[in-house]
C-alpha cells in the first residue's frame, strides 16, 4: 500500500515537472495603502541605542538562525520584494511616488524639489519654541511670522556649508527619485530676528532639562560661523504636514496602521534605498532619519505618510565635520572588519586608508575612486538593505541613472556653495558615482526597459524598448547588438533573431486574431561580445479590442 | 401565539424603524468615512519556511530576550542622561578639572583627579587613589610643572603612599627558577621635590630630591610561600626592616616624538641616576643609573615599528647593602611582558623590545604585536650574553587619542606562561 502511494506521488511529481511550458501570470495588483484611517497610530519614539543594538546584534543573530532565509541565500533565491507590479515597478504609495524615472522632471522642478514656498520669513521675528544644545552642531525650532514651523540646523564650525549644502542637494535628489522628504530651505538670517519663546525647555549636553535663557542662545550661536555680511547660513526644515508619530523601521510593520500591510524589509523602495544611499554617501541610514506622519490629504483622507529626513550627513559631510574616513567602508561596530584587520597584521591597507586629504572643507570626504556600490557599508546593518535582491538593485540603479547630468547640476546648484570649485567637484563626483552604480547593475541585469507597444503605419504592432545603458551614455550603441526569441504560449517559435530597438510582431496567427494566445519576446543583448541576462516581455492579444497589451516583464537575474 | 408575537415584532419595528433609520443616517453624516477594506497583510513566509525556521527561532529566543533586555536597559540608561550627568559631575565645562578612571598592574583600579592651573597657571594638581584585592591600595598627590622662573624653570612635587600585599620574590640572579617563588607585602611612602629646567624645546633636565620609607611585611597572599620562611634578614637585605632614605635623582629627558597619544615618528628617552642614602641608619646606601630610549619608525599608513631599549645599574655606596626591593628587576609591563612582576632581580638589568603597531580602527584602536627580551646580572657589562636573555612575546590592543594613550590591553607569553596586562589612563 505504501509503495503504491509512493509511486503515485513520484509519478505526479515527474508529471508536474514534465508539464508544458508555464504561461506568465501577472502578480496580483498591489493595493493602495492610502485608505482612510480613523484612529491615529500611536507615537512611537525613536530609541537610537536600542535600534543600534537590534541592528548590530539581535537582527544579525536572528537572521543567521533563520534557516529558511539562509537556505534561500545559499540557493541564490532571495525573496523578492512584495510591492512590485508585473513590470517590476513600485506603485505609488504612502512611501513612494514615481517621479523622474517615469517622467523626466524639468530643471526647475528639480531645483524646487519638495519645496512649496520660499522658506521662513527672514524679515520678521522668529520665535524659538524648541531647542537642542546637545551635539556638536546646535539647532532649534522656530515659528515664523506666517505661523510656519521649521527646524533650524547649522554647519559645524570647522566646515562651513558642508551640512547645509549636503541637505539641499540630497533633498532634491531623494525627492526626484520618488521619496517623501520635508521641505528643506537654505536660509540666511540675521540673529536679531531670533526671539526666545516663554517656556522653551532645553536638554543641555550635561543631561539637565531646564528652561532656556538668552545666554544659552548666545552660546549656541557662538558655535556657528557667521558670514561676512553678518548673517547665519542654515537649513530651515519645515515641519512635515500632519501629526508626527515617530520614525519608521526598516523591518516589520507598524501594527497599529492598517494600511501598513507589507513588512518594510520586503518593500522595494526601502531595499533599493541601499544603492541610492550608497551613491550619495548616506551611511547614517537609520530609523532616526525617518519620520511617519499622520496626515490628512487633499481629499480629507487620513493616513500615515512615510518620510526620509535629515540629509545633513550625506555627500562628504559627517554633520560634525567632514565624514570620517571609514564611513561607507565599515560599520560603526564591525566585528568582521576588526577580525580581518587583526589577522592580516596590518598588511592589508584598507581602501579608506588610501583616501586623499579633504580638499574642500565645504565638501568633506566624498570620492569615487574607492567607491564600490555593493561593498558600501552603512553605519549599522540595515534589515531592508540586507535583503536587497538583484532586481531591487537594478530598479534602484534605474532610478539613479534617470537623473541626468543637468538635473544633478541643478540639484547641486541648490547647495549654493561659495566656492564654485567645490560645487563642481560635488557635481562631478555625483555623476561618477552614479555611473559606477549604473555600470554595476546594468552589467549584471539586461538594462532593456521602457517597453512600449506601437502601431505601425501598416496597422501592425511593434514592441519597442530602450537600452538604459545606452540612453544614459554608459555604453555605446555601436558595441551593442540585441537579440530576441519569440515564445508563443510558452513555446519557442523560430530561433534567435537580431533586432534593433523595435521588434515587429509578425506572427500571422496572432495578428489575424486566430489565436488568443500569450506572446512573449525573450530579449538579450551582446555588448563587446559579452552576452547579457535575458528579459522576457509578455503580451496578450485582446480579441475584443483587436490589440495587444503588455502584461508583464520578467527579468533574469 | 405565534401571530401575537409576529404582530408585536412588526409593531415594534414600525415604531422604531424610522428612529433607527434616522439615527443611522445622522451617524453616517457625523462620523468620518468608515474604514474601507484594508489590504490584507502580505504573507512573507510559506509553511515550509516557517517549519525550516522553527529550530532557529527556538535557539534565537533566549538571545532575543537577552539582547532586547540589553538594548532596553542601555536605552534607559542613555535616556536617563546618567552618563553626561556623571561626566558633568566629574569634569569641568572648560576641561580644567576632571576625574578619570585608572588601572595599573601593581596599583590596582581607581581614580585620578586632575586640576589644571592649580596652584599656579600652567601647573597641574593631581590626586590619585587606587585599590585592589588583599587590601592593595595606593594614594598619591602631585603638582607638576609649577612655573618658577619664566617658562624655563619649573618645580614638581609628589607624595605617594602604597601598600602592595603580594609582591613576588623568586631570588636574585638570571637563572632563578620558579620553585623559590615567595611573596611579601611592601608598604612604602615617599615624598619628592623636583626642579626642572627646559634646556631646549625637546629636552629637559630634572632633579628630584626626596625622602622615602619602606617596610616589608608578611604577604597576605596565601598561595605562595612566605618570604620570611625562606630567607633570613641577613641573607636578604631589606627584609623585616623599616628603611628610610634621602635621595637625589637627576634625569635628562628627551622628547622628539611627533605626538603624545600614539606617536608614529621620532623618539623619546631619558637618562638618569640617583643616590639613595639611608636616613634611619647606616646599613643601606646605593646609587642607580638608568636609561630608556624609544624609537618610533613609521613604516607605512600608520603602521609603526617601535624599538625600545633600557637598562639599569645599581651599585652600593661604600660597601653598604642594597634593599632587595630596590634591585633592578624584569617582569614589569614596561620591560619583558609575559613574566610576573619581580620575576628576575639583580643589581643590573638590560632589556629591549620590538613592537609592531597597526591600526584596526583608524584614529582610535591599534593592535600591537611585541617581542621583548631582557637579562639581569650583578654586572651586566661582564655577564651580558644573548644566550641569557629571557624572551617574552604577545599582542594586545591600544586605545588612544592624539593627546594620550587611554588604555593598553596586552597578553604576554613567556616560558612561565601567560600574563595579562590592563593599563588605563596612566599617561593622563
Amino acid at each position: 500500500m505504501r509503495a503504491n502511494q509512493l509511486y503515485i506521488l513520484l509519478t505526479s511529481l515527474i508529471l508536474s515537472a514534465c508539464s508544458g511550458p508555464k504561461l506568465f501570470t501577472p502578480p496580483p495588483v498591489i493595493p493602495d495603502d492610502r485608505y482612510h484611517v480613523v484612529e491615529k497610530p500611536k507615537y512611537r519614539p525613536d530609541n537610537v541605542i536600542k535600534n543600534a543594538i537590534d541592528q548590530q546584534l539581535t537582527n544579525q543573530i536572528q537572521q543567521a538562525l533563520d534557516f529558511s532565509n539562509q537556505a534561500r541565500i545559499v540557493a541564490g533565491k532571495k525573496k523578492e520584494s512584495y510591492n512590485v507590479d508585473a513590470f517590476g515597478e513600485v506603485p505609488n504609495s504612502s512611501w513612494f511616488t514615481n517621479r523622474n524615472h517615469v517622467q523626466k522632471m524639468s530643471l526647475g522642478k528639480i531645483r524646487q524639489g519638495p519645496d512649496k514656498g520660499t522658506g521662513p520669513d527672514t524679515s520678521q521675528t522668529w520665535m524659538i519654541f524648541k531647542a537642542k544644545a546637545e551635539g556638536i552642531t546646535p539647532g532649534f525650532s522656530i515659528i515664523d511670522s506666517r505661523g510656519d514651523r521649521y527646524v533650524i540646523k547649522f554647519d559645524p564650525l570647522s566646515n562651513p556649508e558642508i551640512a547645509t549644502g549636503a541637505e539641499q542637494v540630497s533633498t532634491r535628489i531623494f525627492y526626484a527619485l520618488g521619496f517623501n522628504t520635508p521641505e528643506n530651505y537654505l536660509t540666511f538670517f540675521d540673529p536679531k530676528i531670533l526671539k526666545l519663546g516663554d517656556d522653551v525647555e532645553i536638554l543641555d549636553e550635561k543631561g539637565h532639562e531646564r528652561f532656556m535663557v538668552q545666554d544659552d542662545l548666545e552660546k549656541m550661536l557662538a558655535r556657528v560661523r557667521r558670514q561676512a555680511n553678518g548673517l547665519f547660513r542654515a537649513t530651515a526644515s519645515k515641519y512635515v504636514a500632519g501629526v508626527p508619530i515617530g520614525p519608521f523601521r526598516y523591518e516589520s510593520r507598524r501594527k497599529d496602521d492598517p494600511n501598513d500591510f507589507i513588512k518594510h524589509h520586503h518593500r522595494r523602495e526601502l531595499r533599493g534605498l541601499r544603492m541610492i544611499n550608497a551613491w550619495v554617501n548616506h551611511a547614517d541610514t537609520k530609523s532616526g532619519n525617518s519620520l511617519d506622519s499622520f496626515i490628512t490629504d487633499e481629499n480629507g483622507k487620513n493616513y500615515v505618510r512615510h518620510y526620509l529626513i535629515d540629509f545633513g550627513a550625506t555627500l562628504g559631510s559627517g554633520t560634525r565635520g567632514a565624514a570620517i574616513a571609514p564611513r561607507g567602508f565599515e560599520n560603526q561596530f564591525d566585528p568582521h572588519g576588526l577580525i580581518l584587520n587583526i589577522l592580516t597584521l596590518g598588511f592589508w591597507v584598507k581602501p579608506y586608508e588610501r583616501l586623499p586629504e579633504v580638499k574642500y572643507p565645504s565638501v568633506g570626504r566624498f570620492q569615487t575612486e574607492y567607491f564600490e556600490p555593493m561593498k558600501y557599508k552603512f553605519n549599522q546593518p540595515n534589515p531592508a538593505f540586507e535583503r536587497m535582491t538583484k532586481r531591487d538593485g537594478y530598479w534602484a540603479a534605474k532610478l539613479i541613472m534617470s537623473l541626468t547630468n543637468e538635473q544633478l547640476g541643478a540639484a547641486v546648484e541648490q547647495g549654493r556653495y561659495s566656492n564654485p570649485e567645490a560645487s563642481k567637484y560635488i557635481h562631478e563626483t555625483l555623476i561618477a558615482r552614479r555611473n559606477k552604480v549604473g555600470h554595476y547593475w546594468f552589467d549584471r541585469l539586461a538594462p532593456l526597459d521602457k517597453f512600449k507597444l506601437k502601431k505601425t503605419s501598416d496597422n501592425r504592432f511593434e514592441l519597442c524598448f530602450v537600452d538604459l545603458a545606452v540612453e544614459s551614455d554608459l555604453n555605446d550603441i555601436n558595441s551593442t547588438t540585441y537579440f530576441y526569441q519569440t515564445l508563443l504560449n510558452g513555446e519557442k517559435v523560430g530561433g534567435q533573431i537580431e533586432t534593433g530597438n523595435c521588434i515587429k510582431i509578425d506572427l500571422p496567427e496572432i495578428v489575424s486574431g486566430k489565436t488568443n494566445g500569450q506572446l512573449a519576446y525573450r530579449l538579450h543583448l551582446k555588448r563587446d561580445n559579452v552576452k547579457s541576462k535575458t528579459v522576457t516581455v509578455y503580451l496578450q492579444f485582446d480579441n475584443s479590442k483587436n490589440l495587444f497589451e503588455l502584461i508583464g516583464v520578467e527579468r533574469e537575474d | 401565539m405565534k401571530k401575537i408575537l409576529l404582530l408585536t415584532t412588526l409593531t415594534v419595528q414600525f415604531i422604531f424603524a424610522p428612529v433607527y433609520a434616522q439615527t443611522k443616517e445622522a451617524t453616517e453624516v457625523t462620523k468620518p468615512e468608515p474604514p474601507r477594506q484594508y489590504p490584507k497583510q502580505a504573507k512573507t513566509k510559506a509553511w515550509w519556511e516557517h517549519a525550516l525556521s522553527f529550530p532557529g527561532d527556538v535557539i534565537n529566543f533566549p538571545f532575543g530576550l537577552l539582547f532586547d533586555g540589553l538594548g532596553w536597559t542601555t536605552a534607559k540608561v542613555i535616556d536617563s542622561k546618567l552618563i553626561p550627568r556623571v561626566q558633568d559631575f566629574m569634569t569641568a565645562d572648560d576641561g580644567s578639572r576632571g576625574v578619570v578612571p585608572t588601572s595599573a598592574p601593581q596599583a590596582g583600579f581607581g581614580f585620578k583627579y586632575y586640576q589644571l592651573g592649580l596652584p599656579a597657571k600652567q601647573s597641574v594638581l593631581g590626586i590619585q587613589a587606587t585599590w585592589g584585592l588583599l587590601s592593595r591600595q595606593a594614594y598619591g598627590l602631585s603638582i607638576n610643572k609649577l612655573p618658577l622662573w619664566g617658562n624655563s624653570l619649573y618645580g614638581d612635587f609628589a607624595a605617594n603612599y602604597g601598600f602592595y600585599p603580594d609582591e613576588l620574590f623568586y631570588g636574585i640572579g638570571n637563572q632563578i627558577s620558579t620553585r623559590q617563588k615567595a611573596s611579601y607585602a611592601l608598604r612604602s611612602f615617599n615624598v619628592q621635590l623636583g626642579l626642572g629646567f627646559h634646556l631646549h624645546k625637546h629636552t629637559a633636565l630634572e632633579i628630584q630630591t626626596g625622602y622615602s620609607t619602606n617596610n616589608t611585611l608578611k604577604s597576605k597572599d596565601r598561595k605562595n610561600k612566605v618570604i620570611t620562611d625562606i630567607y633570613q634578614p641577613s641573607e636578604l637585605p631589606g627584609l623585616k626592616v623599616i628603611a628610610s632614605f634621602f635621595q637625589i635623582q637627576p634625569t635628562l629627558k628627551f622628547d622628539f616624538k611627533n605626538r603624545q597619544g600614539n606617536p608614529n615618528a621620532g623618539w623619546d628617552g631619558e637618562i638618569g641616576g640617583g643616590l639613595f642614602l639611608q636616613a634611619n641608619g647606616d646599613d643601606f646606601g646605593f646609587w642607580k643609573m638608568s636609561t630608556t630610549v624609544n624609537r618610533y619608525v613609521h613604516l607605512f599608513r600608520n603602521r609603526v615599528l617601535v624599538l625600545k631599549a633600557g637598562g639599569e645599574m645599581t651599585e652600593s655606596v661604600s660597601g653598604k647593602a642594597i634593599p632587595f626591593y630596590y634591585l633592578s628587576q624584569l617582569g614589569k609591563s614596561e620591560t619583558v611582558r609575559g613574566f610576573e612582576r619581580g620575576r628576575y632581580r639583580d643589581k643590573d638589568s638590560v632589556w629591549g623590545s620590538l613592537e609592531y603597531r597597526y591600526p584596526i580602527r583608524s584614529d582610535l584602536l591599534d593592535f600591537v604585536l611585541f617581542a621583548d627580551a631582557g637579562q639581569v646580572a650583578d654586572n651586566i657589562f661582564k655577564k651580558f650574553s644573548l644566550n641569557h636573555l629571557k624572551p617574552g612575546f604577545g599582542g594586545g590592543l591600544r586605545i588612544w587619542t592624539e593627546q594620550a594613550l587611554v588604555a593598553r590591553l596586552e597578553l604576554g607569553k613567556s616560558k612561565d606562561g601567560f600574563r595579562f596586562y590592563f593599563i588605563l589612563n596612566q599617561d593622563f
